[in-house]
């Protein structure tokens, strides 16, 4: 990995979805303006020769727009929360002036969160434009295919395989495997290579932000394991909620095809690859691989029964091989840097990096990028910041809605793929759910079955009806209307779903509940016997009357109420009008001594 | 081989086979609910899964093909209980109206539901409760009972090769329904009934009448069109309920189409006439069966042998068939005439067809004048990805599996055959490519309509072209084949026309034609009048029997036993299953001979074994199934004929097939009546905007020597500047014994 | 056994038995003078069966044929029919009461509950094709029975006094 530089000063404006949701573009044209004002554009001088650049996502998107100001060998400034009114202020005090503003520059917890993260998967990401092929070849892109295809394709398979990458798109089956499989397997044509860029947990971007920031890192991965593979044709499913990353691939592959590093006989070699994007409809279970290939043969977004595996017949009943775009975009990096030093880096059996999106009750929400390893301690408290209002950490859902509930108990746990799954969640893609002690784990349960249960595609039965069956179950707990034995119900069925569902999502499904069951059962027990949420989530089970003995008369609640239900006057107890409360929660949420029941 | 163990019994079976194969073959069952052996796997209902000894995850019996050394244990606790758990599943919004389902006794659920032993559901139950859907005239829709095991959506995807219904949503709103909610737009050929495992797509002919286990089924060969299905009827106290598919029975492999299954109702029909009638002078009164056949013996007496005609419909028994001509030699007189000729004569099988690697089908709507035909047509195109190459004027169904489709006006269609077919022949023109495809498959078919002279001629001349192409002749009756066989093929049929009419025929005796919706035959009204003795057995008043001195009713083929040979030439054994106390049409022949003197059997082995010794090609036939092996295709070679349409005006009108009727028999039937009745003009949507005519009008029509009005139905499919009316009609029969092309006007 | 002198000399042991026969002269008779006088019937007494309506009149039967299936003696003839509108309709049903044996199956395989053995039983009739009864006459029981318009006097008694346990 080539560490930035740059011959003149270099504006790099963050452009990800959230970046451009935020305003990067009005930014974008400022600097462009302000550069033109000050005469700054194609300056001789290079400490005065300034350029905006668009590029992808940095990470803590909580804080765009970014903008990262890079002078010749200066390193780098990084500026926060940044709208277009203040680009003028900055580009007069920090380019013309040469004074940094300090009061909009990233201070020290910005840097926190990179400490413990390794961002090689990423590292380009944020420094290269994503829309120019000339900008991620100047920082060595496709420098690793070019290595590759002077290397037979077995040698690159042992490559693989020597590193110990795993796919990283939840089922972590060793990728040099996959390969060989699909390899080894016969075909009279074709053999296609599928990259898997459907990603819809919820919560979960990791695989939109390598797209949008870097999508010829992923183009590259795909020519070297096509290489190596055997195969000729490439799609890369990518949901049509990501318009952005579509855009981008699209622009990609055609400038990868103009330059002749796509099609026929890739870098004088006779190897040719053809890529093509398809876009997906929206549907979770599309993100499983029968069900993927389904879709792309233009069939309803189904699973089909395994054997036969993909490796064997797969898209158009040929040899097919699916990677997550992270697999992908670990690839050059591999390639490059040898697979000793990529297994340098993780545990014994899990090696490398992965990204997690890391959200809920975490101060500093956002993508990183951390060792295989690193304990889920350090994961959420020293990357993620920790819990936000003093709070108490009370759980993490590892792995979005297929995965499982991790307990304060867990905090040591190393994150990498045997021993997540060892206690009881799973890697899955990367989502990453923080909880603190305001969250209900019946309502967390109930949430990500409402979600599978939707996105069920109807095929099998247990995952069509008993999903449904499971979140009616969920559903009548969470409003008061519990029964003796729904917590054993809720076992067993979960238990029949997992066993006998046709695809991952519905082995998955149940997981939430089943994990929320094994470290809470108390909580489910206080709502179907006392008819109490002892989070005080489940708003039908909240009483909504105020705590005397608790209550510091501070009036917050009072403020928060959006529809006025609760009457205070200074040193006084508040009181909530039962007639007027809409059971909204806002008052709870807003009460800092928990003294609303 | 490999080796397989199923619950400690080993067992081999072929590689490629699934774990249910095995189970099948080492004699265990598994209890399956998504599963249909002519289907491909798909794996929903997860009431199939057993366990592999050593491996932690369960496996889905119908899906999984077996490993060498597996062991598969189908029963065991956490077996037991996830299927039990997938049924009470099914049982939440599953309505619980087995005592008024249609399917109720025969339901795939029900027998699950004992099988695991549900008694008990554990969950609050939800019954759907949505209205039933009838916009379809033969197949009732409730999605309420459904199960989503999409065995009507890949049936209807996979062999019918329609596509006319889809798993619609996701999740639990899941449901099987057409694209847009639309009508069904499909061929009503009710597979999806047949596939069906509870009561959500239901045969609205036999809806409500009986129950399952109230009927005895009889195996017995369809006796609608020439296709031979071996199907199994359905009756209770002689009363026939329904036609039902026996599956993986059959050349048909146990698939029927629209007549079959929603046309048998004519049997039961009360226009049926039960007692004989004989006319003098206009006046009918009715006489038994005796009665007549003595009239008939004494009139006959009193004419000469040669003045005698025998006529034979190609619905009879092969034989019924024989013994006729057995008659016509006891009366001495050689007219024995039928619809059909011995010209051609079958050649390839379904088999054959569904092997094929290349396929011709020349100017025929094989999928609706021979729907299983069809079928194998479609399952060659689709499984075996054969090219296929259909001519037609019209686009037909095979649209969508053919490799070309090759329409146009009658006379440019007939000028692209013949290219065609030069080209097979060598000449370098645009269908080269096309005929280097056929020439170079190993097993090439061609379909063609043996009753269009100009298409036999082409199909003669590609086979001496290419010797291994294979003919297939699709003829249409259900004994089309056989009475040729008996020897009501060796008279042309026009002869009859010309003999009635000039006087040289003054008796005719008619078992089961009905001779006034014939094309060429049509228009013997009057000369049928004039005639001394016209005998007429049919199982209805049709309008030859109307014209007849003597009728007499007969039996259907659900009647009667004996024999069919259909399409490929194969003998297939009829089976009587009830009785409507009519007599069948050999017992009133066997009693015309006797009272001519002669004694012919009337017991079918009796009669099997006259057959095998006086007819050569049936010697030593297996009546159950066995193919006839004919010595050729063509029996003499066959004389170019013209196929330019006759006449002038704007308009080309050609024959079209139904796929709701064969003939003028299957009228009879209330339920396609009501659907197709009278006969309808089809026409391109362009030239009736022109003609700013909507469907449902009337229309004229007129043309050199004939004149008509027909209500119009517009189809998009048809050629623009053609127009297509169905044969088979008193008032269609007239047009087309002018021509089978013909040039017409048409106007408001 | 010895037999006593004073049994024998003043015939004891008849008038021990005459006692008895005196004793029964007063009691109850246990008897019933019919055909003058009406005999109990049993709650669970197994008669003529009737078929429940709806409200409005139609009958609740369904005709699905469970009857008929399970009747031993085969007295049972259902026939049904498709309605216009696609609803199910029971074209004929017909029960011989001449062949029934009142065995009572009917009532307990009916699974909505519309046919039930009633407590008529004089079913005296001049010929035998009036002991085959047909939906109609069997809805009819159903009203006679809810409006206690018995045929039968003895019923019509019963009904009066009350169930008899």
């Amino acid at each position: 990995m080539k560490e930035y530089s740059t011959d003149h000063v270099e504006v790099h404006v963050c452009m990800g979805t959230a970046g451009v949701a935020t305003g990067g573009m009005e930014v974008m044209e400022a600097l462009n303006e302000e550069f033109a004002k000050h005469g700054l554009l194609n300056a001789e001088s290079k400490e005065r020769n300034c350029e905006a650049k668009q590029t992808g996502c940095r990470g803590l998107c909580a804080r765009d727009v970014l903008i990262d100001v890079y002078a010749p060998n200066k390193g780098s400034v990084t500026y926060e929360h940044v709208t277009a009114e203040m680009v003028p202020t900055i580009v007069q005090e920090h380019l013309v002036d040469g004074n940094i503003v300090e009061k909009w520059a990233a201070k020290k917890d910005y840097f926190q969160f990179y400490d413990k993260q390794k961002r090689y998967v990423l590292h380009d990401c944020g420094k290269v434009d994503p829309e120019s092929l000339e900008d991620y070849v100047r920082l060595g892109g496709y420098d690793a295919i070019k290595k590759a295809i002077t290397m037979k394709p077995e040698e690159v398979i042992e490559e693989v395989k020597k590193s110990g990458l795993r796919g990283r798109g939840g089922g972590g089956f060793p990728t040099g495997l996959k390969w060989t499989f699909c390899r080894n397997s016969p075909t009279d044509d074709h053999k296609y290579l599928i990259c898997n860029a459907d990603e819809g947990d919820p919560g979960a971007f990791m695989d939109r932000s390598i797209i949008e920031g870097n999508p010829h890192a992923v183009i590259e991965g795909m020519l070297i394991a096509g290489y190596a593979i055997g195969c000729d044709e490439g799609y890369i499913y990518c949901r049509a909620e990501y318009p952005l990353a579509i855009e981008r691939v699209i622009k990609a592959i055609k400038d990868a095809e103009d330059a002749g590093y796509l099609g026929k006989g890739v870098f004088g070699s006779d190897f040719n690859f053809k890529l093509k994007l398809k876009e997906g409809a929206g549907a979770f279970v599309c993100g499983e691989e029968t069900a993927l290939i389904a879709s792309i043969e233009g069939e309803r977004g189904m699973p089909r029964p395994r054997p036969p595996f993909p490796a064997v017949k797969g898209l158009w009943q040929k040899p097919s091989n699916v990677n997550n775009v992270e697999t992908f975009a670990n690839l050059p990096l591999i390639l490059l840097e040898g697979s000793e030093w990529y297994a340098g880096i993780g545990t014994e059996k899990s090696k490398g990096t992965k990204i997690f999106a890391i959200s809920g009750k975490v101060k500093s929400t956002g993508l990183v990028e951390v060792p295989m390893g690193i304990t889920v301690r350090e994961l959420i408290f020293d990357v993620g910041g920790g819990i936000p209002k003093k709070r108490k950490f009370k759980a993490v859902q590892l792995g979005g809605p297929s995965g499982g509930c991790l307990t304060p108990d867990h905090l040591e746990t190393p994150i990498d793929y045997d021993s997540l799954i060892a206690a009881g969640a799973m890697m899955g893609s990367g989502g990453v759910v923080v909880m603190d002690e305001t969250n209900c784990m019946v309502n967390v349960a109930q949430f990500f079955l409402t979600f599978t249960q939707r996105e069920s595609c109807g095929k099998c039965i247990p995952c069509r009806i008993g999903t449904k069956t499971m979140l009616n179950i969920l559903d009548r707990i969470t409003t008061g209307g519990g029964r003796e034995g729904d917590i054993e119900l809720l076992q067993k069925v979960g238990e029949d779903i997992k066993t006998s569902s046709l695809c991952g999502l519905g082995q998955t499904a149940p997981n939430p509940v089943l994990t929320t069951i094994k470290y809470f059962r108390d909580e489910y027990e206080a709502h179907i016997y006392d008819k109490k949420c002892p989070s005080r989530e489940c708003a039908e089970l909240v009483e909504f009357v105020v705590i005397n003995e608790r209550c510091k008369k501070c009036g917050l609640c009072k403020k928060a109420c959006p529809v006025d239900a609760i009457y205070w006057e200074k040193k006084e107890f508040a009181i909530i009008d039962q007639e007027k409360c809409v059971k909204c929660r806002e008052c709870i949420v807003n009460c800092p001594f928990n003294a609303i029941d | 081989m490999l080796n397989v163990k199923i619950n400690g019994k080993e067992v081999q079976v072929a590689p490629g086979s699934t774990i249910l194969d095995a189970a099948k073959e080492a004699g265990v069952s598994i209890p399956v609910l998504c599963h249909d052996s002519r289907l491909n796997p798909f794996g929903a209902c997860r009431v199939c899964l057993v366990e592999q000894v050593g491996m932690p995850k369960l496996m889905a019996a119908c899906t999984t093909p077996v490993t060498d050394k597996m062991e598969i244990i189908t029963e065991s606790e956490k077996l037991a209980r996830v299927r039990k758990t997938a049924i009470e599943l099914l049982l939440i919004n599953h309505p619980l109206d087995c005592p008024v389902c249609y399917k109720g006794g025969e339901c795939g659920l029900q027998d699950l539901t004992y099988e695991v032993g549900v008694t008990k559901v554990r969950f609050d139950a939800s019954p759907n409760d949505t209205p039933v859907d009838h916009t379809n005239p033969f197949i009732e829709r409730d999605i309420d009972r459904c199960v989503l095991c999409g065995r009507c959506v890949r049936i209807c995807d996979e062999v019918v090769n329609i596509q006319a219904i889809s798993f619609l949503n996701r999740g639990t709103d899941t449901m099987i329904g057409t694209s847009f909610e639309q009508p069904w737009n499909c061929e009503y050929c009710g597979q999806c009934i047949s596939v069906c495992p509870v009561g959500s797509l239901n045969n609205r002919v036999y809806l409500f009448k009986n129950r399952p286990w109230n009927l005895e089924s009889e195996k017995t060969i369809c006796g609608l069109c020439s296709c031979g299905c071996t199907v199994s009827i359905d009756y209770e106290c002689n009363e026939v309920f329904r036609m039902n598919e026996m599956p993986e029975e059959g050349v048909n492999h146990g698939y029927m189409c629209a007549k079959g299954r929603f046309g048998f109702d004519f049997m039961n029909s009360v226009k049926r006439e039960t007692e004989a009638q004989i006319t003098v002078g206009g006046e009918a009164k009715k006489a038994t069966v005796a009665e007549a056949v003595e009239y008939a013996a004494e009139k006959l007496k009193g004419l000469k042998a040669e003045e005698v005609a025998v006529v034979v419909s190609p619905r009879i028994t092969n034989e019924e068939a024989f013994l006729a001509s057995k008659l016509a030699e006891t009366i001495g007189t050689k007219n024995v005439f039928s619809t059909e000729t011995d010209e051609i004569m079958p050649e390839g099988a379904y088999s054959e067809v569904e092997a094929s690697d290349a396929l011709a089908v020349l100017n025929i709507n094989v999928t609706e004048s021979n729907p299983i035909l069809g079928l194998a047509v479609r399952v060659a195109a689709r499984e075996e990805n054969a090219n296929c190459f259909v001519f037609y004027p019209s686009e037909t169904a095979l649209k969508r599996v053919a490799t070309e489709l090759i329409t146009g006006n009658p006379d440019e269609l007939a000028v692209k055959m013949e290219k065609f077919c030069a080209a097979m022949g060598g000449a370098d023109n645009d269908f080269s490519a096309m005929a280097k495809t056929m020439l170079e498959a190993e097993k090439p078919v061609v379909v063609f309509d043996p009753y269009n002279k100009a298409d036999a001629y082409i199909a003669q001349e590609i086979k001496k072209a290419c010797d291994k192409v294979i003919l297939v002749p699709a003829k249409s009756k259900n004994n089309s084949v056989g009475i040729v066989d008996m020897g009501f093929g060796k008279n042309n049929p026009a002869d009859f026309a010309k003999g009635v009419e000039g006087g040289t025929i003054k008796a005719v005796l008619c078992f089961g034609e009905n001779i006034l919706v014939r094309s060429g035959w049509s228009k013997l009204e009057g000369a049928l009048a004039k005639l001394d003795l016209l005998m007429v057995t049919d199982p209805f008043m049709s309008d030859t029997a109307k014209a007849a001195n003597v009728y007499v009713p007969v039996a259907t083929f659900a009647e009667k036993s004996g024999s069919f040979t259909n399409l490929e030439g194969r003998v297939q054994e009829v089976s009587k299953a009830v009785d409507k106390g009519v007599s069948a049409d050999a017992d009133v022949i066997a009693a015309l001979g006797k009272a001519l003197g002669a004694e012919l059997p009337t017991d079918v082995y009796a009669v099997r074994k006259l057959i095998e010794k006086e007819v050569k090609l049936y010697s030593g036939i297996q009546w159950d199934g066995g193919k006839v092996a004919y010595p050729s295709v063509f029996k003499t070679e066959m004389e170019k004929a013209s196929a330019t349409a006759k006449g002038s005006g704007k308009f080309y009108l050609y024959p079209a097939s139904l796929r709701l009727h064969s003939g003028s028999y299957t009228r009879w039937s209330p339920d396609l009546a009501k659907v197709y009745g009278t006969p309808k003009l089809e026409l391109n949507d362009a030239d009736a905007n022109e003609m700013e005519s909507a469907e449902g009008d009337t229309v004229k029509i007129k043309g050199d020597g004939f004149a008509g009005e027909f209500v119009v139905e517009i189809n998009k499919q048809i050629t623009k500047g053609c127009v297509s009316l169905p044969e088979d009609f008193a008032s269609t029969a007239d047009i087309f014994s002018l021509g089978r092309y013909l040039k017409a006007e048409i106007s408001k | 056994m010895r037999k006593n002198i004073f049994e024998t000399i003043f015939f004891t042991e008849i008038l021990k038995g005459l006692s008895i026969t005196l004793g029964h002269m007063f009691t109850k008779p246990v008897t019933y003078k019919y055909p003058f006088e009406a005999t109990p019937i049993q709650d669970r007494f197994r008669g003529v069966q009737y078929i429940k309506t709806h409200a409005d009149g139609s009958t609740k039967c369904v005709g699905c044929y469970l009857c008929q299936k399970v009747c031993p003696s085969e007295c049972i003839h259902i026939e049904t029919d498709c309605g216009p509108n696609g609803e199910r309709l029971i074209r004929k049903y017909e029960l011989d009461l001449s062949r029934c044996i009142y065995c009572g199956y009917c009532e307990e395989v009916c699974p909505v509950d519309a046919i039930h053995m009633g407590w008529e039983w004089n079913l005296v009739d001049n010929t035998r094709d009036n002991y085959v009864v047909n939906m109609r006459v069997l809805s009819q029981n159903y009203k006679d029975n809810l409006e206690g318009n018995w045929k039968n006097k003895h019923l019509k008694k019963k009904l009066e006094e009350g169930v008899q346990q």
